[in-house]
């Protein structure tokens, strides 16, 4: 079965407490998981920060992008 | 903020967020909600617009690196996103003609951190450096800090 996730790119232009207020308050992350996601998409580039069906997966992705926040639907197949 | 003595500031008080912005800095605000506004309503209709006005899809990043997932992504998002968007946005300018300083309801403070987080987008790319882009995310930062101080710290570990 697939596994659809939320892809949170870095960028040059979303500040730290931007990042973090949105992932704890929009995607519903809890908020010492929002600063450790925020700290790891800014270590590796871009982290995988949760997983949901697809539909629940774009919805999330089309939130970031409506914060300006780059983001994309990843998938890991059995 | 930029190329003025007034000292800028974003406070709360009570129900409302109050942002101390320069003329200039409300005027660039201003344009910047109108243009989103602008180009977020149907590209189709207005064919008249400047080339980027038209190609507002770009300021939105790809959720897909297939062109056909990506194109049935955009069916499915595409219109809503926009919408909300630019109701916001017209909230915003609303809010903004009303005077200095500028208030705005703190239970709708997304309002304005998505209009002024996508409206950066419309000016410059996410790699490149922009005064009014650079403006729009301090403002934007400033808001977040100001609603959740305990926020203010947080940074790469």
């Amino acid at each position: 079965m697939t596994d659809w996730h939320v892809v949170v790119h870095d960028d040059d232009m979303n500040m730290f407490p931007v990042v973090v207020d949105v992932l704890n308050r929009v995607v519903g992350l809890p908020l010492a998981e929002a600063v450790a996601g925020t700290r790891r998409i800014h270590e590796h580039g871009s982290v995988s920060i949760s997983a949901a069906g697809r539909d629940a997966a774009e919805a999330t992705v089309a939130r970031l992008h409506s914060y300006g926040l780059n983001a994309s639907v990843g998938r890991s197949e059995p | 903020m930029t190329g003025t003595e007034f000292e800028e500031h974003v406070a709360l008080e009570g129900e409302w967020l109050v942002l101390a912005l320069s003329k200039h800095n409300v005027a660039m605000i201003r344009r910047a909600a109108g243009d989103l506004a602008a180009s977020m309503e149907d590209k189709r209709a207005n064919l008249a617009w400047p080339r980027a006005w038209r190609g507002h899809t770009s300021v939105f990043p790809a959720a897909y690196e297939s062109r056909r997932e990506q194109s049935a992504y955009r069916d499915r998002h595409d219109a809503d996103l926009r919408a909300d968007l630019m109701a916001a946005a017209h909230r915003v300018i609303a809010a903004l003609d009303a005077g200095r300083p500028v208030r705005y309801p703190a239970a709708a403070a997304d309002d304005l951190l998505r209009v002024l987080g996508v409206a950066r987008l419309l000016s410059t790319r996410r790699s490149s450096a922009d005064v009014t882009a650079d403006y729009l995310t301090a403002v934007q930062h400033d808001i977040v800090v100001t609603l959740r101080p305990e926020l203010t710290e947080v940074g790469p570990a």
